[in-house]
């Protein structure tokens, strides 16, 4: 059901953290077109609810409720994200496209070695506490994510930092690849070459040193202050309600002008009651479900804009390449073809979704298509497995050396998706001579089993994934290890040398030669079935002006210069 | 068994001397509202199992050209959202919800009333030791105990199949305690009465004391205990599947199907999907306890026929 | 009577050792521990070890018990691992606004419920006995969560009357007065879904006990001795058929504390019972054991409780 759905994707949102809202990107490129993005006009923009009209001055954005991590390198939700995204700023974010943009930053170098980032700050921002905001605290930042005792998810952002092992592990009283050059110029140095750095770890909202500092070892202190986050960004945090609503005024000394909506608040939704929220105008902006029925009756309310866009992610079914049947590629290009995915999407999606063919998204500079697309062809999967030896039987199941082709399918349980998926890939595949035995289980259950575990032939789930496409973090040799991210296990030595070189460039017309080769080799590979890509669906209130939606940006990324009108009928 | 009264010559009347369930079943019969509810459980377990066999459809076969359908002559019921017949996984799910409610209601009286018999006839260490045990079943939470009770069914490869009901067993071994508990107060103001006092004086052995004599008084607490545990037992397998952790698709239950009531549009604008299992579940309910409430007032002696 | 209550009190402490034991072991049982589930690029494999030796949860089981009950011998119940505060402040956070809904809902329960169930035992097959009876028959038969759909479409949506979710008006700095009625207002349909669910029971109960009662002999004998039918059914009779009822109150106490899951969640009201079905999910060691061991001592309170009262009520029964 659909609160399962919201759950899985937050979690599996909980990537998108570390990519999003904060710059990410690779320069300039090929400047994709987004034009993929959709906004469906209200019809009737009048007809905004008498609650909604009289709350002139405050905008209420609905999420989901946030854990009370409002600290930028401890928020593990996207909800916790929105609070700091809205209270805290980075030394970079992302312009549309997707490529690096300076917030905090003014402008910045890369050394010749690609290995030494330097940036130059604007000057006169200044934290909400009054004190300007100076490369210290971007020194103190990055530092505590450094510490030993920093138990949050942000260590990969610094973990290539020089001097970070001798911090994190040893004495050492600082990070020596943490360098404060001046007031206004920062430096930190990697031991070596990392593409996605710019866009993936320089993103993280900056603490006030002053306010936030702590003896190293003792993160307690910072832990104290979660639910009193304190930065530079456009609004202050005014009061948080648990399992409620947090609140925020605009603040006054925003060094870019303060923003144009005076009060805003978070306010907790669920997937339950969202589309009734909003309809009575309880609530602004909400992310809402991709569903023809949702979009009918947010056309019935009349009055809200919905604004659609490929989702930068993808669901798939993962495979086990150490089971003795699915090493065979043969055999798993022939399970490819014998899905009809399209028909799943159709089924699923009613058209908000599209197949996806690659593990990028078809917005990023680095999708190609130049791959082997996989069209629903049974003819084809059955020659297929005929080759690899399988044969069906009179049962009209397939057997090789008397087995029978029987797979087990670790599922999730709780999921609309799933459900819909299930029937359709029993008989997809019982059309082609497989059995499929699928197995629901708790989801915490089945991550212990796919990915601690690495007990299994086959699974489901999806990606959400960052700005820059690097795929080593799921694909890479090293994931292959239990506990990591790549359980199916797929080595290729190709595919392990283009990944690594791509990262160690920052050039991107050549990184995406390199990840045109990659993909290549991955849709021949066939590790994963890919499912699809959905669009995401974001409901904003006719009487919004300047949100506009896109896979890179967020709300956080334009509230500030948004307002709120008394629409007009059209 | 007659009896022939033969006085000196005279005409015999012969009186029918009923055991006591022959009295019941009379004094049941004669009680319309409870043979209403008996014919409303009757029809709803012939539905739920012989039904599907009469039905064109099969439970788990999708129709991705029509779905949710509204109700027609092809389909009584209209079909879900992916085209599945509505009524015939009514039916399945009634096999489903009807056999989880009497399962852990079953489970339920057969240990709570025992239990809280012995204990409230003995008092003393005896209720004291049971007691402490009741006290420690319910101090379990019930929600995450099954929650985790799914994760590690699933951790064992318990078959989907038997999963459900290894569910609504410790649904009921959840339940015993509350049973258990209502029962001795009963017996422990029961035991006071004279006509425990008459039975000691007869020196019955305390078996018999226990389920002849204190037990069959407290039927009417059993009655509704168990009554309104059928239906509680089908709503905690729908607060289950809420979770996500109640029978696994394709299976359907009627605790499962109204889960669908949670999406706005279906809710308003596709009755056909929640409104029939819902139904069920009320009718299922209603029958349970007006044959439950003519049940108890056929057993009680002192109501007057 | 003190010396029952003394020895009860007394006999609570190894139930307790012997319950947290048990959840415990439960609790750990379930595969996958705080970090399983968390997809984050950032935690790699190597960097989940690091965090799990840091909780310590790659310790066994039993070092982490004694671990934990040292810890709560000096009042400290750890750390959430959701949400990286004490448990104590996160339970103190959501808690209290359960047991606003809950004591709220108990206290409407019992003041419709019994006497409706007193009348309809004095009037079996009445009308209004009839009512009742499909009254509490629909009560029973329907999940919290389609009564609160219905609710919420009905009077949020197309009536606009009452708000959809939430505890309070967003934004609202309300105090005093204001801030209670803004509560109120907000509260009004939660309470409605919660009190519909147990008055129907109590209802049912009510009326069984009573009937049983109203049979027998003694009360007969009042009515013969010309006592005015109230003085019979509400002196003699209601005190008697309040035993059954008693019980049900004394699961009451740890109920108060315990959430009510669905309805919290439909309502966005912020009770601890998403929590703690989120704290199961995520697997929060310390989170689930602080909740888990507060209902525990309230069940047992809470059972003393009713113990006592039925001997209070009933002065045939001598508790041994």
């Amino acid at each position: 059901m659909k609160k399962k759905v919201t759950i899985f994707l937050s979690l599996a949102m909980s990537m998108t953290l570390l990519f999003s809202g904060c710059g990410k990107s690779g320069l300039g490129g090929a400047g994709k077109d987004l034009k993929a993005s959709e906004v469906m006009a209200a019809v009737s923009p009048e007809k905004l609810p008498q609650t909604a009209e009289n709350r002139k001055d405050t905008i209420i954005i609905g999420f989901t409720a946030p854990e009370g991590k409002f600290n930028p390198i401890y928020s593990s939700s996207v909800d916790d994200s929105y609070v700091t995204d809205l209270v805290f700023e980075g030394l970079m974010s992302n312009d549309v496209q997707g490529n690096p943009i300076g917030l905090v930053a003014k402008k910045w170098a890369i050394s010749e070695d690609n290995k030494t980032y330097t940036f130059t700050l604007n000057k006169g921002i200044k934290f909400s506490n009054g004190e300007e905001l100076t490369a210290k605290d971007v020194e103190f930042t990055y530092t505590a994510i450094c510490d030993p005792k920093y138990d949050g998810s942000r260590t990969d952002a610094v973990d290539k930092l020089v001097g970070y092992k001798e911090y994190n592990k040893g004495d050492a009283k600082t990070v020596t690849g943490i360098k404060v050059i001046d007031d206004y110029t920062i430096s930190f140095t990697l031991t070596d070459v990392k593409a996605p750095a710019l866009s993936s770890d320089f993103g993280y909202g900056i603490m006030c040193k002053s306010n936030y500092t702590f003896e190293k070892g003792n993160v307690a202190k910072l832990k104290e202050l979660f639910l009193k986050p304190m930065g530079s960004g456009p609004y202050l945090f005014k009061a948080y309600k648990a399992g409620q609503e947090a609140d925020f005024d605009k603040n006054p000394t925003y060094w870019k002008g303060e923003a144009k909506i005076n009060k805003l608040i978070l306010k907790v939704t669920n997937s339950q009651t969202m589309i009734q929220s909003l309809s009575a105008g309880e609530v602004d902006i909400d992310r809402v479900a991709t569903s023809p029925e949702n979009i009918q009756m947010l056309k019935t309310a009349g009055f809200v804009n919905m604004q659609l866009y490929p989702q930068n992610g993808y669901g798939y079914i993962g495979l086990n390449l150490k089971d003795e049947r699915l090493k065979d590629v043969k055999v798993r290009q022939a399970l490819t073809y014998g899905l009809n995915r399209k028909g799943f999407i159709d089924a699923r999606y009613k058209g908000y979704a599209e197949i996806c063919n690659a593990p990028v998204s078809q917005v990023s500079w680095a999708y190609t298509d130049e791959i082997t697309k996989y069209a629903y062809d049974p003819v084809k999967a059955n020659a297929l497995l005929e080759e690899a030896g399988w044969i069906k039987k009179d049962d009209g199941y397939r057997y090789k050396d008397g087995k029978k082709f029987v797979i087990h399918w670790m599922t999730y349980q709780g999921s609309k998706y799933v459900e819909m998926l299930i029937p359709i890939v029993k008989e997809n595949w019982k059309a082609i001579g497989i059995d499929v035995v699928p197995e629901l289980m708790e989801f915490n259950t089945l991550c212990t089993k796919v990915f601690d575990e690495q007990k299994f032939e086959m699974f489901n789930m999806s990606w959400s994934l960052s700005i820059d496409p690097d795929p080593s973090g799921i694909f890479s040799v090293k994931q292959a290890e239990l506990g990591g991210y790549n359980p199916g296990n797929w080595i290729n030595p190709e595919s392990e040398k283009l990944m690594a070189d791509a990262l160690k460039t920052t050039d991107t017309k050549e990184r995406t030669k390199l990840y045109k080769e990659w993909l290549k080799i991955f849709t021949n590979d066939v590790p994963y079935i890919l499912l699809d890509q959905s669009k995401e669906m974001w409901a904003v209130s006719s009487r919004v002006k300047g949100i506009s939606l896109s896979p890179y940006i967020k709300f956080t990324q334009q509230i500030a210069g948004a307002e709120l009108i008394v629409p007009k009928a059209k | 068994m007659k009896l022939e009264v033969k006085p000196n010559g005279k005409d015999v009347k012969k009186e029918e001397i009923l055991s006591p369930w022959k009295i019941i079943r009379k004094r049941l019969k004669k009680n319309k509202l409870a043979m209403f509810g008996m014919y409303i459980l009757f029809f709803m377990v012939l539905m739920s199992f012989i039904g599907p066999l009469i039905s064109p459809y099969k439970m788990e076969t999708i129709d991705l050209f029509n779905t949710s359908a509204s109700p027609s002559f092809k389909h009584i019921f209209g079909t879900d959202d992916i085209g599945r017949d509505v009524l015939v996984r009514v039916m399945y799910g009634g096999r489903i919800s009807l056999s989880v409610g009497i399962l852990a209601v079953l489970v339920e009286v057969l240990i709570g009333s025992v239990l809280g018999g012995i204990a409230g006839f003995y008092g003393g260490l005896v209720d004291g030791i049971i007691m402490r045990i009741v006290d420690i079943f319910l101090c379990f939470p019930g929600l995450p105990l099954l929650i985790m009770l799914a994760a590690v069914m699933s951790d064992l490869k318990v078959p989907p199949e038997y999963r459900m009901y290894v569910v609504m067993f410790i649904i009921g071994l959840l339940g015993w305690p509350g049973l258990c508990r209502i029962v001795r107060g009963q017996i422990l103001s029961l035991r006071e009465q004279e006509f425990m006092q008459a039975a000691e004086a007869l020196g019955l052995k305390d078996r018999r004391k226990i389920f002849s004599h204190l037990l069959p008084n407290t039927f009417s607490s059993i009655i509704v205990s168990a009554t309104l545990g059928i239906g509680g037992a089908i709503l905690t397998e729908s607060a289950l599947s809420f979770l996500g952790l109640g029978v696994t698709p394709p299976t359907p239950s009627w605790g499962q199907m109204v889960q669908a009531v949670n999406n706005a549009y279906i809710l308003q604008f596709q009755p056909w999907i929640w409104a029939p299992p819902g139904i069920c579940i009320f009718l299922t309910v209603m029958g349970i306890n007006l044959f439950g409430d003519g049940l108890r007032d056929a057993i009680d002696p002192k109501l007057k026929v | 009577m003190r010396q029952y209550i003394t020895r009860r009190l007394l006999q609570m402490i190894p139930v307790l050792i012997g319950v947290s034991i048990v959840i415990f072991l439960i609790v750990q049982l379930a595969p996958g521990d705080a970090l399983t589930g968390k997809m984050d690029k950032g935690l790699t494999a190597e960097r989940k070890q690091e965090l799990r030796h840091q909780m310590g949860l790659d310790l066994p089981v039993y070092k982490q018990y004694i671990l934990w009950a040292g810890g709560v011998l000096k009042g400290d119940f750890g750390e959430s691992t959701n949400f990286k505060q004490p448990v104590g402040s996160v339970m103190n956070t959501y808690i209290w606004n359960s047991f606003l809904l809950a004591i709220l809902s108990l206290i409407l329960s019992v003041l419709i419920s019994i006497p409706i169930g007193v009348i309809s035992a004095t009037k079996q097959y009445s009308k209004f006995d009839g009512f009742f009876t499909i009254f509490a028959l629909i009560g029973i038969s329907m999940p919290s969560f389609f009564f609160g759909m219905l609710l919420i479409k009905v009077f949020a949506v197309d009536l606009r009357i009452l708000p959809v979710t939430g505890m309070t008006t967003a934004g609202s700095v309300s105090t005093g007065l204001t801030y209670v009625l803004d509560v109120a207002r907000h509260m009004i349909l939660p309470l409605i879904v919660l009190t519909l669910g147990s008055v129907a029971g109590l209802m049912r109960y009510t009326r069984s006990s009573m009937l049983e009662v109203i049979r027998q002999d003694y009360i007969r004998t009042a009515r013969a001795k010309g006592l005015k039918e109230k003085v019979v059914i509400y002196r003699h009779a209601l005190r008697n058929g309040m035993i059954p009822v008693i019980t049900l109150l004394g699961f009451w106490l740890p109920a108060l504390f315990s959430g009510a899951f669905i309805t919290e969640t439909i309502f966005g009201w912020p009770g601890i019972g998403p929590i703690a079905i989120n704290a199961v999910s995520g697997r929060d060691y310390p989170l689930l054991m602080g909740i888990n061991i507060l209902f525990a001592v309230l069940t047992l309170i809470g059972n003393l409780i009713a113990d006592v009262t039925y001997a209070v009520v009933d002065p045939r029964i001598r508790l041994k």
